[in-house]
C-alpha cells in the first residue's frame, strides 16, 4: 500500500498542478481578459504556477526513501519521473499559446 | 491478393474527402491550415499504430530476445514522445496562425436557436441585415463571426472554411473564416442540439462585392423579436 502510494505520488502532483493552471486559466479567461491582462502578469502567474510544480516534482524525486532497494526503489522512482515528464509536457503551453 | 481488397476501398474512401461538408476539401486559409493539421495527426497515429502491431506481431510465433533498450526505451519511450511532440506543436503552430486578430476585419453576427441560424451582416446603408439560414460574406478576406446561442449549446461550423466553435447561450464566442473565392459553402450545427439538430444546416454566400446589393427576399430586416422558422 505504502509502495503504491510512492508510485503514485509523482503522477498526482501532476493531476494538482494541471488542475490549478487549468483553473488559473479558466479564471483568467472569464474574469479577466486572458492571459494578456493585467499587463501580462497573468501569465506570469500561471507560468510561476508551473515552474513551482516542476520545483515541487524534483523536491518528490528527491525525498522519495530508499526503501530496500529494488521494486522499493524504482518503483517510485519512475513515478516521480514520470509526473515531472508529465507536468512540463503538458504545462509548457502556458509559456506560449495565446487563449481564449 | 490480400491487398486488393483495401485498394478496391481506396477510391471510395478518397471519394468521402471531397465534397461540400469535408474539412479536407479547404477553400480558405484557415481550413487549409486545419487540413494539414489533419494529416500531420492521422500521420503520427498510423507510425504509433504500426509500432503497436509490430509489437504485437513480435509477440506471436516462438520467443525471441527482444533488447529492453531498443523497443522499451528507444521505441516506446522516445520515439512515442517524439511523434507526439511534434503533432502538438504542429497543434499549437496551426492553433495561433487561426486566431480572430484584431486587423479590422469585417464581423458578422451568428444566432442559433433550436432549429436553425439567423446571421446578420452590414449593409450597404449601415443598416444591419438579417438572413436565415444564409450567412452573407466577402470573398478573399478575413471575417470574424460572433457566435451566439438562444437555448442551449449548439456549434458553427463550415468544413470547408473554418473550424467549429460553440454557440453558447451567454456568451458572445468570436472566429475567423476565410472564403477565397466567391461561391456558396455549406455549413452546418455541430453540437447535438435537440430532435431538429440534424436539418440545422445553413449556406454561406462569399461575395466578390461588399457589402452586397441583396434582393429584397434575400434580406429580412423585419423586426428582429418576431418568432422565425425556416
Ligand atoms: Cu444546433
Amino acid at each position: 500500500m505504502r509502495l503504491l502510494a510512492l508510485f503514485i505520488a509523482g503522477p498526482a502532483l501532476w493531476a494538482v498542478l494541471f488542475a490549478a493552471v487549468y483553473a488559473l486559466h479558466g479564471i483568467g479567461c472569464a474574469g479577466l481578459t486572458g492571459p494578456e491582462s493585467l499587463g501580462g502578469l497573468w501569465r506570469l502567474v500561471m507560468a510561476g504556477v508551473w515552474i513551482a510544480g516542476l520545483g515541487a516534482h524534483v523536491a518528490l524525486l528527491r525525498a522519495l526513501p530508499a526503501g530496500r532497494g529494488g521494486a522499493d526503489r524504482w518503483l517510485p522512482l519512475t513515478g516521480g519521473w514520470i509526473g515531472l515528464g508529465a507536468s512540463a509536457f503538458t504545462l509548457f503551453p502556458v509559456l506560449i499559446a495565446t487563449s481564449c | 491478393m490480400r491487398g486488393l481488397p483495401s485498394l478496391l476501398m481506396l477510391p471510395l474512401m478518397l471519394a468521402a474527402c471531397d465534397g461540400p461538408l469535408s474539412a479536407l476539401s479547404p477553400r480558405g486559409p484557415v481550413a487549409a491550415e486545419i487540413a494539414w493539421l489533419w494529416w500531420a495527426m492521422l500521420a503520427g497515429a498510423a507510425v504509433l499504430t504500426v509500432l503497436v502491431l509490430a509489437l504485437l506481431a513480435m509477440g506471436f510465433g516462438a520467443p525471441r530476445p527482444a533488447r529492453a533498450r531498443v523497443w522499451i526505451h528507444g521505441m516506446g519511450l522516445w520515439f512515442s514522445v517524439a511523434v507526439l511532440t511534434a503533432v502538438l506543436a504542429a497543434g499549437l503552430w496551426v492553433g495561433e496562425r487561426i486566431l480572430p486578430r484584431d486587423d479590422g476585419a469585417v464581423t458578422v453576427h451568428a444566432h442559433a436557436w433550436q432549429w436553425g441560424w439567423t446571421f446578420t451582416h452590414t449593409g450597404p446603408d449601415g443598416a444591419e441585415v438579417r438572413s436565415d439560414n444564409l450567412l452573407h460574406i466577402p470573398a478573399g478576406q478575413p471575417v470574424d463571426v460572433l457566435v451566439t446561442a438562444e437555448d442551449v449549446i449548439h456549434s458553427f461550423w463550415v468544413p470547408q472554411l473554418a473550424g467549429k466553435l460553440d454557440a453558447i447561450p451567454g456568451r458572445t464566442n468570436r472566429t475567423r473564416i476565410v472564403a477565397d473565392s466567391p461561391g456558396t459553402y455549406a455549413g452546418l450545427c455541430a453540437e447535438f442540439c435537440g430532435l431538429g439538430h440534424a436539418r440545422m444546416r445553413f449556406n454561406v454566400e462569399a461575395h466578390a462585392e461588399w457589402p452586397p446589393l441583396l434582393a429584397a427576399d434575400d434580406a429580412d430586416t423585419a423586426d428582429p423579436d418576431r418568432e422565425v422558422r425556416p
